[in-house]
């Protein structure tokens, strides 16, 4: 085929290429070419198997969502959207507020943690270790979260992981989140933490 | 916005972004079909398409309130769609278990006596599928939303982020595969018709 389209002529003319046949049938676009069609038997051939190749295209059956399934689906989609969430009513820009507030939980971390050594250090000596009711969390803080309010989440779930993912936006950039990932008591949770 | 009258799509989205699920709602509504639609034709795979689609949605409610109403609405969220459901697709890449479209030819041009009784339908069905499951991503997109849901070449090339002539070029190269690919089948059946 690919043969006598570039090879073959007739009544001088060239035979049209398959860009200019998809041409005619998406952009309606004609410099000659449904002359050349009305001559041209090879051409037409062509012609007709691509519109006939696009309609069969167009006939592939598309399963329907039940009314169930797309009840479920948009329940899913806003609840995990946070457009369900209340608006955070602080007139200060959210990502500046972000910070103030890791800044000020890991300073009072900071001053907890200090509190507690001078105290047992009073009571016991200096860097001597917790004793009896003294409880831990569940699971160690990493150092990544030390400060942050995610390092409470962090310590209330069991078997948690951090995991970096990329996700791609709309404008095609590449954003990286810190997801923290555990379950709670009451069933698997995801918390995505932004970088 | 609810008093009646039927409300636009931008004034749906509008509200929408400002966490009124009734409009939100209502979008969905509008647009539930269309988005399942895209994203089936883009991953072939039913099970596949469902989670395509939630995560379109997701993204669609995430991102209500960063549109810029410049284009239309349909526009906007067949983009997010299409684009979605190709990331989702090489993510998962078939691991649903469902029948595969190389699964499905197999089956087709086995040996079986039943799968030959396969109805022609059947099987253009199932050569479709394996051409568009064939194509580029970009092809696949711009050929989708071109020939499956008549968008204009300019806001696909938006969407795509290349120029007008780009996506034509994908558009005929997408539909010279189809051609390619169905013309000697669809003219054995025609014969045998």
């Amino acid at each position: 085929m690919s043969e006598k389209q570039t090879g073959e002529k007739h009544t001088s003319e060239k035979h049209l290429s398959d860009e200019q046949l998809a041409q005619l049938i998406y952009d309606c676009e004609d410099n000659g070419e449904r002359d050349h069609l009305q001559t041209c038997r090879s051409c037409r051939k062509r012609y007709g198997e691509l519109s006939a190749a696009l309609d069969s295209a167009r006939r592939l059956p598309v399963p329907e969502l039940s009314a169930q399934e797309r009840a479920r689906m948009f329940e899913a989609a806003w609840q995990a959207s946070e457009l369900n969430q209340p608006e955070r009513s602080s007139g200060l820009a959210w990502p500046i507020l972000r910070h103030a507030v890791s800044f000020c939980a890991g300073l009072a971390c900071g001053a907890a943690l200090l509190l507690a050594i001078v105290s047992q250090s009073g009571a016991h000596g200096f860097l001597s270790a917790p004793q009896g009711e003294i409880t831990r969390p569940k699971n160690p803080i990493p150092a990544m979260l030390s400060g942050t309010p995610a390092a409470k989440i962090y310590s209330e779930l069991e078997d948690p992981v951090i995991l970096i993912q990329e996700s791609k936006e709309e404008d095609d950039s590449i954003q990286h989140r810190r997801v923290i990932e555990g379950t709670t008591e009451n069933g698997a949770i995801q918390i995505v933490w932004n970088l | 916005m609810h008093n009646g009258r039927i409300s636009t799509d931008d004034e749906l989205a509008a509200a929408a972004s400002g966490r009124d699920e009734r409009a939100a709602r209502q979008l969905y509504d509008r647009y539930a079909d269309r988005v399942f639609r895209i994203v089936y034709r883009v991953v072939l795979d039913e099970s596949l398409a469902k989670d395509a689609a939630q995560e379109s949605w997701i993204k669609i409610f995430r991102s209500l309130k960063r549109r810029r109403p410049t284009g239309s609405f349909a526009a906007w969220i067949s983009i997010i769609s299409v684009r979605t459901a190709i990331d989702l697709a090489r993510k998962r890449a078939r691991s649903s278990g469902a029948m595969t479209v190389e699964e499905m030819e197999a089956h087709l041009a086995s040996d079986d006596p039943s799968a030959r009784q396969q109805s022609a339908e059947r099987e253009i069905e199932a050569k479709v599928m394996r051409v568009l499951d064939a194509l580029p991503e970009n092809q696949k997109a711009a050929f989708i939303l071109r020939h499956f849901e008549n968008m204009p070449l300019r806001e696909i090339g938006r969407a795509l982020g290349c120029s007008e002539g780009t996506v034509k070029a994908h558009i005929y190269r997408a539909a010279t595969a189809v051609r390619r690919r169905l013309a000697k089948f669809l003219g054995v059946e025609m014969k045998k018709s």
